[in-house]
């Protein structure tokens, strides 16, 4: 049997995280890893009584550094596939299945998830923020994506072994594209759903907001500068 | 001599014996001991002979010696605070591999 992992970074989640397993649960995915990036509040411990594997980072080091220890955690624990989801709900659990499908049929080592091949409504600012993230990864990598800052990911095992997330911030996503595209890794992208609610928006002004958007760009040239 | 030369030697002295005490201590790499002992007897000698620094700095095309000091210092922060940002770059990758350690340990102990 093979085994998918499911690689959750959570930060302050405690009134999601529940739902989230359970629902990954349903669909029959029972290799959860939860990755607590330091929250204040009881996310590791709802987690756990949720069923899920979980990992408690002691201090806050950001998204990257989260998904990275999940993902060291699926290898040691020999995962066949690795997909990345988000602790808030925004990702649809149903949709795993056509995420790794390719991966699966050995079509591709790497599936991105993308809200713009499917129709639907996203906020306005929002859209306008990401389709610049579209171009500075257009730009600074010379990859064209229709998202390029998606946190629904699917990798297989030698994949997931080449990728390593050495930023710890939110510039993780950007790296990730960066990092398939210069180790040759064959990817795709698959058309998904994002639940935009109040909570979803909330968090990502936590991470994506305006002035975090120039933080990560900043980071993007000095990185390409080779600083 | 100048009261402004006297406090300029008097601290760059001082500064020169905290770096030999660095050295001794084995606080400073090499390069690093070699740098900051130039520096300062560079600034003692500017200092003891400001007529040296004036034909320098007109030489390099700067009219007054002092800008020339100026600009140096500006480069010398540059660079410093770029150092100083890479150090702090790796300190934080350090710490994200200590933490992810240990969050790993402590899952593994739990199954033991």
């Amino acid at each position: 049997m093979e085994k998918t992992y499911i690689v959750i970074a959570a930060y302050n989640e405690e009134n999601n995280i529940t739902k989230v397993i359970c629902s990954l649960k349903k669909e029959g995915y029972h290799n959860i890893i939860v990755v607590d990036d330091g929250s204040k509040d009881q996310t590791s411990k709802v987690a756990k009584s949720a069923g899920a594997i979980t990992l408690k980072h002691i201090i806050n080091r950001g998204q990257g550094a989260a998904l990275q220890t999940g993902m060291s955690y699926a290898l040691l624990n020999n995962a066949d596939y690795i997909v990345h989801f988000d602790a808030d709900g925004q990702h649809n659990p149903k949709e795993i299945k056509y995420m790794l499908d390719p991966i699966i049929k050995k079509e591709v080592d790497a599936t991105l998830g993308s809200r713009f091949l499917k129709k639907q409504k996203i906020p306005f600012f929002r859209k306008l923020m990401l389709k610049g993230g579209i171009l500075a990864i257009l730009i600074f990598y010379r990859i064209k994506l229709s998202d390029a800052h998606n946190g629904f990911r699917a990798l297989s095992n030698s994949a997931a072994k080449k990728i390593v997330i050495k930023s710890d911030r939110m510039e993780h996503a950007s790296e990730i594209v960066e990092q398939i595209n210069s180790k040759k890794i064959k990817y795709k992208e698959i058309p998904v759903t994002i639940k935009y609610t109040k909570e979803t928006l909330k968090n990502g002004r936590k991470g994506q907001g305006s002035f975090d958007s120039i933080k990560i760009l900043s980071k993007m040239v000095l990185k390409k500068v080779g600083v | 001599m100048e009261f402004v030369q006297i406090v300029i030697l008097i601290f760059s002295a001082f500064a020169l014996s905290r770096v030999f005490i660095n050295i001794k201590d084995k606080n400073l790499k090499k390069l690093e001991s070699f740098f900051w002992i130039l520096f300062w007897i560079a600034i003692i000698l500017g200092t003891l002979l400001p007529n040296v620094i004036e034909i320098i700095s007109r030489s390099l095309g700067v009219q007054r010696a002092a800008d020339l000091g100026i600009y140096a210092i500006i480069i010398l922060l540059a660079y410093l605070v770029f150092r100083l940002y890479a150090k702090l770059e790796n300190t934080e990758k350090k710490i994200t591999k200590i933490v992810r350690t240990i969050a790993i340990k402590n899952e593994n102990n739990l199954h033991k």
